[in-house]
């Protein structure tokens, strides 16, 4: 490959990186910062606020993501790739600044909720249509022979955009203060992505149409119906299914338990303090992130489903025993109490490893029936939190396995005329639907009657390894026929 | 192998048939109780709503799996 052709290469995996990496910082800061969403839009003692905060909880990453899949990766097999997620990029943009200037439920009653619900669905609705351009873009520019590679930095977009976002909201927090940010400071993180999707539009905008549908287009071989193409003949239809069944369903699932599920059992299981468990996430996710390029290389040289089906095994055997020990770091009944110091509401207790405890009461008079709220914290001394960021790590390290050479492998088993609308859907139900409810199904498993802590990891390990079977029993070298 | 695919295809076939069922059943069974809230409705209604598709999905490839459209030959 020349100079040139590298260069411009890589001029594209940036601008596709970079953008695809905006979107999901724009789609995450909203759940990072739904408890602070909550009181400005949804206020839980308005049930109307509180349904429509549920609405937009999950409608937004459920049904509109697949439906977003649809819409646009018919556009983009039709208009082109890179006019598509051009559009995708300044609708989500639009709708993340648009939140951060909607005033409150208190300002404006019923409109402010209603206004975020159609914002967010527009969210889920452009990620929808992000990925599958942003994948199709770059693999159609790269060689045969380097798409895990070169299609891997498409992968690490998904998790820097939640290191991003985790970032910026914990030093937003820190600049403008606590109070502050619950008043208005949260809205920075809305406001900045205009600038992030600004620059990325002016980046986009420069980069030319890709070579294998500029190609087609010309030959005149574009799909006039991508969806009854994709979905209405058999021969296609059958590698949707086979894709979304035996791997995406499985990295879905994988990649929500390594990141989300980590963190929700983090501070809600192990009652790990808010930042120190964001603290213990982020490092993780640094430390893994290379391992997306690492096997999206290797995948080019053994195949992508080795390493993806290995990515699945490896979480359905040590899911169990991780989660156990990560446990165990918290466990306060197996810790030695050293002091305890009760000031006002709060109660401190240091254990003779240095683990803190902290208790705080609150009663709550607002409510119908006066109650007592307990707030429970952990604080882990230095040890015992880089042995819960080498647990995260490995869990991740898992999710690189398997998200690492995926754009690769769902790019190549799709023909390039109907390949936008192809893989869109299966990806965004295999990590939109089978992943995106995984803490959701893990916490009300763990929530049955004699349930333990860790059964909620059923959900994720009984789809990883259906996943693991289909992928091993029915992938093989003939389902990547669409290589050129 | 391609008689293993075809026998797993029988089981993807019923696991699916199994799903479409027993989701529906599920949602009712809680919907239906006296603590069924206005979230658990909107919950209910969006995993019927979109796991029954997903279930009827999962019914094809089952078929389409005993009737050796992923076998080797093909």
């Amino acid at each position: 490959m020349g100079k040139k052709t590298d260069k411009k290469l890589w001029g594209v995996i940036t601008a596709s990186s970079v953008g695809t990496l905006i979107e999901w910082y724009d789609f995450y800061i909203f759940g990072s910062l739904a408890t602070v969403l909550s009181t400005q839009f949804f206020p839980q003692e308005n049930p109307t606020a509180a349904f429509l905060s549920t609405l937009a909880t999950f409608a937004a990453g459920f049904i509109v993501r697949p439906f977003g899949a649809l819409v646009f990766g018919r556009l983009g097999d039709i208009v082109g790739r890179k006019y598509t997620f051009l559009l995708t990029l300044i609708l989500m943009g639009g709708s993340t600044f648009a939140i951060g200037l909607i005033p409150g439920f208190a300002t404006i009653g019923y409109a402010a909720p209603v206004l975020v619900l159609l914002l967010r669905l527009l969210q889920g609705l452009a990620l929808g249509g992000e990925y599958g351009g942003a994948a199709t873009y770059v693999a159609e520019h790269s060689p045969a022979g380097k798409r895990g590679f070169y299609t891997s930095f498409i992968q690490t977009t998904a998790t820097l955009g939640l290191f991003l976002s985790l970032g910026v909201i914990l030093l937003t927090r820190n600049i403008t203060g606590v109070e502050a940010f619950g008043d208005w400071g949260w809205r920075i993180p809305f406001v900045l992505s205009a600038v992030l999707v600004g620059v990325s539009i002016f980046i986009r905008m420069r980069m030319q149409e890709s070579p294998l549908f500029s190609k087609i287009k010309a030959e005149g071989q574009i799909s006039s119906n991508p969806l009854k193409e994709s979905f209405g003949k058999k021969e296609n239809l059958k590698m949707v299914l086979l894709a979304l069944f035996g791997v995406t369903a499985g990295q879905g699932v994988i990649w929500y338990t390594g990141q989300f599920y980590a963190l929700s059992f983090l501070q809600k299981t192990m009652n790990v303090e808010f930042v120190q468990s964001n603290y213990i996430i982020a490092i993780a996710l640094l430390i893994a992130t290379p391992f997306f390029i690492i096997f999206g290389r290797w995948s080019d040289k053994v195949g992508r489903k080795g390493i993806m089906l290995a990515g699945m095994l490896l979480g359905v055997i040590f899911y169990q025993p991780i989660y156990k020990q990560l446990y165990s770091l918290a466990d306060l009944s197996a810790k030695n109490e050293l002091t305890t110091v009760a000031k006002g509401p709060e109660t401190v207790t240091t254990y003779s490893d240095a683990t803190i405890y902290k208790q705080i009461s609150t009663r709550q008079t607002a409510a119908p029936v006066s109650e007592v709220k307990i707030v429970r914290e952990v604080v882990l001394p230095v040890a015992l939190f880089w042995q819960a960021v080498f647990l995260i790590a490995i869990q991740v390290l898992f999710v690189t396995m398997v998200y690492g050479p995926i754009a690769a492998f769902l790019v190549e088993i799709f023909p390039t005329r109907i390949r936008y609308t192809s893989m869109s859907l299966p990806y965004h139900i295999g990590n939109g639907v089978f992943g995106g409810l995984t803490p959701f199904i893990a916490t009300s498993l763990t929530a049955m009657p004699g349930a333990t802590p860790f059964d909620g990891l059923w959900y994720p390990i009984g789809i990883a390894a259906v996943s693991f079977l289909i992928g091993l029993v029915y992938i093989s070298r003939t389902t990547h026929k669409n290589q050129h | 192998m391609d008689m293993l695919k075809k026998a797993l295809g029988v089981l993807w076939l019923l696991a699916g048939a199994a799903l479409a069922v027993y989701l529906p059943y599920k949602a009712v069974s809680e919907l239906t109780a006296a603590a069924a809230s206005s979230e658990d409705f909107v919950f209910w209604i969006v995993i019927t709503g979109i796991f029954i598709p997903i279930s009827v999905g999962f019914i094809l490839f089952g078929f389409y799996a005993l009737k050796g459209e992923y076998d080797a030959a093909e």
